[in-house]
């Protein structure tokens, strides 16, 4: 995410509706992207993101600068998620495990990555999406999630060799 | 040494861009099962960050749909505590009485037409000129044009072509009025005949008397979604108090005389000589990005269909008087732009066949009675708090604020007012408005600024000299939502000149206060934020020769493109450029701008349709969104962003890059 020049996000917080237009096309790829990841339903995410702005659009006059835009915004998005995911998580677990088991294995390496990165479980995904997705370095993603960054450099680790292995079988069960 | 804590180690350096340490590199060299670890993140980083990124819907209508009705909301409280009120300004004396001007038949294809003739811009034949001295005269006449144009009355048939599928043609009659110095009106009657009366019909309305400003009409509709689409219900957006010439409502007159690019090139490309309803026209030609202030008249709200930056716009301007008789848009005849317009759900459209047309109908340089432009007050308006001051004080206002020029270019003042300091606008400025027909020019003050930045013009604004030599001021190019403007940073306070008129005369209206522009402090060039430092206001060679790495620059740049300005970033070990290509006039596409920086690895993909393209021996990262293309030379992060220019543009420019 490239950073708002601070000019636009001061005429937004004065109440400037092009500017805080400009911000949301700025971001929005980004805070939708890390909802999906995060909630891994494409409609939740949508649904994620739009609160996650609205959410930000109140509450602007609060951002003085002390982060980056970036991981305030994506941190209003992350607790929109997790309220969501928490409202609606039996309904996603079901979804997923309504899965067909005999699915043709994703035809490619985006899908199989994809496929992997939802898999792993939320304390291992959050940092991945943030830090290998979204390119934020430890500090920043420190920022968004409320996590340690010792903590965060064990958990990108266990995320890395869990993606690896899913690939790795992923493959296996393909080629067979 | 263990294999987890190398690989630890591994990940994490993967991470900050580090070198590992060299115990870890003593185990990897003879561990197989770490290597393959090193092996893996790797893939797993190219699978992330260099296949492409999913899909991402545009939820900015969905979102700026809920944030508006909440502001309206605020607003609404607000203001139905305090009265309407709307300020009364005693008008510049006039340069004769319209009514007793003389009118001649202006004989156009439809339509009963009555005009003055425009002597201001004068006659050239183009019989007796061939198009390359046109392509140099054209720009002068429409400025000459521009500032004897008192008042105008047109009317324009509009065919749009490929909106829906469902609706592959739709017309539109678009009666427009203006009247100096800055009252505007276009209303776009829809006489489309649509399948069924589901189908919202755009027709819109824009008023202006230059203090208060309206528009209403439909609100923009995704086309997938025509025609059930509930957000397309009709809107009024309403200003008063507006400050003169404000560019955040602005009036669309571009259409009446394009000052924003073809009056303010140096020479415009001459297509031919051509006859519009039986009037000797010149035709010129321009991308639809160049073009854009064209259609502003049209797309303030409502759907409309979309248009490739790259797309010809042809503007046949009358051979007399020099105002637009029609303008049409052509598909580009590239493949980029096929692949796009599929994108966009459009048919196949042909390179030679005008996808958009507006011809004139009737024109006049009659000027329209005041009331033309009086619109009653509004419930909901937003104030732009500009409080006028009587033109009487004008000498004394210009003594107590220093706006006192020796040269407006001949513009007469026709409002002055102040802003007041407020919790969302935390200074104060007083603004002088000049106008004479379309042209005109502001200069603002502002004082109180506590910003470590210069008023009205961003980091990557060229530092131009003023007449004389000894003060410098910092000017930006027109761009889409903005004026050509010129800021001053003086021991009086901030000044800022901004205008339709061509760059040189900015400088001289500049150079002509009674105030000198001075370099600006340390601490404004120099911001520290969260991720690093930017150092700004350095010229384009000295920011190079400071950058502390070789910097590539380009051997080839599109005809009238130079360096402008650059900007040095220093983020931890990591050391940048970016250095901004742009031409002087108009900038509506935002120029070209070249990044390169040490210690960086390719960022995090943003688009669904990124591709990769062999580039320099390497590959790289193609964004058609942002028209950019991304990729790593020997250690080095380069970037060159040019949304209004093709893939083929972009691959020649980044080829020619060299050392200094």
């Amino acid at each position: 995410m490239r950073e708002p020049e601070p000019e636009i996000i001061r005429r937004a917080q004065a109440g400037d509706q092009e500017a805080f237009e400009t911000l949301v096309r700025g971001a929005q790829a980004d805070a939708f992207r890390f909802a999906f990841h995060l909630t891994g339903d494409r409609g939740l995410a949508e649904d994620v993101t739009q609160d996650a702005f609205l959410r930000a659009y109140r509450a602007l006059r609060s951002f003085h600068g002390e982060a980056k835009f970036s991981s305030w915004l994506l941190r209003i998005v992350r607790n929109c998620a997790v309220d969501a995911y928490r409202k609606t998580r039996r309904e996603v677990a079901a979804s997923i495990e309504r899965k067909d088991p005999a699915a043709p294995a994703p035809s490619d390496d985006r899908l199989r990555i994809a496929e992997a990165i939802r898999r792993l479980p939320m304390e291992l995904r959050e940092p991945f999406v943030a830090i290998e997705i979204l390119g934020f370095n430890y500090a920043e993603a420190s920022a968004i999630l409320h996590i340690k960054t010792g903590t965060l450099k064990s958990r990108m680790y266990r995320a890395r060799l869990r993606l690896m292995r899913a690939l790795a079988d992923d493959e296996a069960a393909h080629e067979m | 040494m263990r294999c987890e804590t190398a690989r630890t180690a591994i990940s994490q350096a993967m991470d900050d861009l580090r070198a590992v340490a060299p115990s870890v590199t003593d185990h990897v060299s003879g561990c197989a099962e770490c290597r393959d670890f090193i092996h893996g993140v790797r893939r797993i980083r190219e699978l992330t960050r260099f296949e492409v990124a999913s899909d991402v819907p545009d939820l900015a209508p969905a979102i700026m749909a809920k944030v508006e009705a909440e502001a309206e909301a605020r607003r609404g409280r607000r203001l139905r505590k305090r009265a309407m009120r709307r300020p009364r300004l005693h008008g510049p004396r006039r340069r004769g009485d319209p009514r007793t001007r003389r009118v001649v038949g202006v004989g156009l294809a439809a339509g009963l037409v009555t005009g003055a003739v425009l002597t201001g811009g004068g006659l050239v034949s183009v019989h007796q000129t061939d198009t390359a001295a046109l392509a140099d005269v054209i720009p002068a006449r429409l400025n000459g044009a521009a500032s004897t144009l008192e008042g105008y009355r047109a009317t324009f048939d509009i065919t749009e072509l490929d909106w829906t599928r469902a609706v592959p043609q739709r017309t539109f009659v678009a009666d427009l009025a203006f009247r100096e110095p800055e009252s505007f009106l276009v209303r776009v009657h829809d006489t489309t005949r649509y399948p069924s009366a589901a189908w919202p019909r755009n027709d819109l309305s824009l008023v202006s008397d230059g203090h208060m400003w309206q528009a209403s009409g439909p609100n923009p509709c995704p086309r997938a979604e025509l025609p059930a689409c509930p957000q397309s219900q009709p809107v009024v957006r309403t200003v008063v108090d507006r400050m003169p010439f404000d560019a955040s409502t602005a009036m669309p007159t571009d259409v009446i005389v394009p000052m924003t690019v073809l009056a303010a090139s140096d020479r415009v490309d001459v297509v031919g000589p051509v006859t519009v309803g039986g009037r000797a026209a010149i035709v010129v030609e321009l991308t639809y990005q160049d073009a854009t202030p064209l259609f502003g008249c049209l797309q303030f709200l409502g759907s409309w269909r979309p248009y490739y930056p790259t797309d010809r716009v042809l503007v046949a301007l009358d051979q007399e008087t020099w105002l637009p008789l029609r303008y049409q848009v052509y598909p580009a005849p590239t493949a980029e732009r096929l692949a796009w317009a599929a994108a966009e759900g459009l048919p196949r459209e042909l390179s030679t066949a005008p996808v958009f047309t507006a011809t004139i109908r009737s024109v006049s340089t009659q000027v329209p009675p005041t009331d033309t432009f009086t619109l009653p007050p509004v419930e909901g308006a937003v104030d732009e708090g500009f409080k006028d001051l009587p033109l009487s004080s004008v000498a004394l206002v210009a003594q107590a604020t220093l706006i006192e020029p020796k040269q407006t270019e001949g513009l007469p003042v026709v409002r002055i007012g102040t802003l007041a300091r407020t919790a969302a606008r935390p200074y104060q400025a007083v603004t002088f408005a000049y106008a004479r027909g379309l042209s005109w020019l502001t200069i603002t003050r502002v004082t109180s600024w506590e910003q470590q930045a210069p008023y009205g013009v961003g980091p990557l604004a060229e530092a131009v000299p003023l007449l004389g030599g000894s003060a410098v001021a910092l000017y930006e190019p027109a761009s889409a939502s903005e004026p050509r403007r010129l800021a001053l940073h003086t021991d009086q306070g901030e000044f800022l000149v901004a205008s339709n008129l061509p760059r040189s005369d900015l400088v001289a209206v500049a150079s002509s206060l009674p105030v000198k522009g001075l370099a600006l402090p340390e601490t404004w060039s120099n911001r520290t934020w969260y991720g690093g430092s930017v150092r700004a206001g350095l010229g384009v060679e000295d920011a190079i020769f400071q950058a502390g790495f070789d910097v590539l620059l380009p051997r080839v740049l599109p005809t009238g493109y130079g360096a402008a300005a650059a900007l040095l970033v220093q983020s931890g070990d990591s050391k940048g450029i970016t250095i901004t290509y742009r031409r002087p006039a108009a900038e509506l596409g935002d120029g070209l701008l070249l990044t390169e920086s040490t210690g960086q690895s390719l960022p995090p993909p943003s688009g669904a349709d990124q591709q990769v393209v062999s580039l320099r021996g390497t590959l790289a990262r193609w964004s058609p969104d942002e028209g950019r293309l991304e990729w790593i030379e020997n250690g080095l992060y380069c970037s060159l962003a040019g949304p209004g220019f093709g893939l083929a543009d972009l691959v020649s420019i980044a080829a020619s890059l060299r050392g200094v």
